[in-house]
């Protein structure tokens, strides 16, 4: 046998066993949150629901009484898009920290084609009865609030997900932003990002820097469509995240 | 250079692509006397892409926001993304090697560090002999 066709038996295999148990793909991806949401709307006793694509991403939800509880699992761990990871996010909290980073993860899976949803029974404890979840109907409503808003720049969506960190930005808006206690100031920064602007070409061009002895330092460096931006950064635990952000940064500016 | 610490060097270049799970290529450049040492996954590689790959990282290690950040005294690694994967260069506290690796995803940096750091000390230890 010819070693693509092996490749592609063994991938074959793969994919089998990822969607084995799942039912037939939703027709079309614009049908698949609406799928999902009707789905979670139909369920009361505790079930893991989840909606995968034929690539491997994946959100699993766990649903009792026609709500979502908590997101179970996300994979890639990058399609959540939130200020708090997915599970320190509760159902319970603001929009910002759960349902529109919810929803732009099932937008994100649902445009990747050949989606399937299913359910299960969950592996792992289910949370309290104190746990109201989220509903499946407002799930809907954000999704929709989600697909129909503005588009935004993804190097503004790259500033907007980089708070907390000293940031500089140029091109259509311009601004600096320094959390209190930052490690630097705004004349830094904006030096920064001069010299960054001067460099970038109108191509997408995206850096990491890190500088390491103490105290560790890293800088991200992005700029596409004529928008730069530069986030400077002292905690080590969040150079792996701003990184990942610019990987976000480059899968979302395929158009650029 | 003498043949056991080219070959050292080698040893060490190959080291850093098996150990750094996403590596496609592994490169050591030694600015001072032109040395360049390559590892990939691909059976050749033009030596044109090389130069380009080494020019390419020193201009990014000698960028204005390098010396800002303090790197011009301590070890400095800048990371490109672009639709080919990651391409990250590495130069030790106060050296002028690069140690260069292209990966299809972001490294783990703690583990390329290490393998880079071994590669640092055959250069520096073959210009004391």
């Amino acid at each position: 046998m010819p070693e693509s066709a092996t490749l592609t038996a063994s991938f074959q295999a793969l994919r089998d066993r990822a969607t084995s148990g799942m039912p037939p793909p939703v027709p079309g991806p614009d049908d698949a949150p609406a799928a999902l949401t009707d789905t979670i709307g139909a369920t009361i006793l505790p079930r893991v629901v989840t909606l995968a694509a034929e690539d491997g991403s994946r959100v699993d939800l766990t649903v009792r009484n026609r709500r979502v509880l908590g997101v179970a699992s996300i994979h890639p761990p990058d399609l959540w898009q939130g200020p708090v990871a997915p599970a320190e996010a509760g159902s319970d909290a603001g929009p910002e920290d759960f349902a529109q980073p919810l929803a732009r993860a099932v937008l994100a899976v649902s445009a990747r084609g050949s989606v399937r949803i299913g359910s299960r029974l969950p592996e792992g404890p289910i949370p309290a009865i104190s746990v109201k979840g989220y509903p499946a109907t407002q799930l809907s409503g954000a999704i929709e609030t989600i697909r129909t808003e503005p588009q935004v720049h993804p190097v503004h969506r790259f500033r907007d997900a980089c708070q907390g960190h000293a940031r500089a930005w140029s091109g259509e808006e311009a601004g600096v932003d320094i959390p209190e206690g930052g490690k630097v100031d705004e004349p830094w920064i904006s030096a920064r990002l001069s010299e960054w602007s001067a460099a970038a070409g109108d191509t997408m061009d995206m850096r990491f820097v890190r500088v390491g002895g103490a105290p560790p330092a890293a800088l991200a460096l992005a700029a596409a469509g004529g928008e730069c931006c530069v986030v400077a950064c002292h905690e080590p635990d969040d150079f792996d995240r701003l990184e990942a952000a610019l990987l976000t940064l480059r899968d979302q500016s395929g158009g650029i | 250079m003498a043949s056991d610490s080219r070959q050292k060097t080698q040893a060490a270049v190959d080291a850093l692509r098996e150990d750094v799970t996403t590596c496609t290529l592994a490169m050591a450049v030694d600015v001072e006397t032109g040395l360049v040492l390559c590892t990939d996954t691909a059976s050749t590689l033009p030596h044109d892409m090389l130069e380009r790959m080494s020019d390419t990282a020193r201009a990014d290690l000698s960028a204005p926001w390098i010396a800002a950040m303090g790197g011009a005294d301590r070890p400095v690694s800048v990371t490109r993304i672009d639709s080919e994967g990651h391409t990250t260069a590495l130069q030790p506290a106060g050296g002028e090697e690069i140690v260069i690796c292209r990966s299809t995803a972001a490294p783990d940096h703690a583990a390329l560090g290490r393998a880079a750091g071994a590669i640092f000390d055959v250069l520096s230890s073959t210009e004391g002999a």
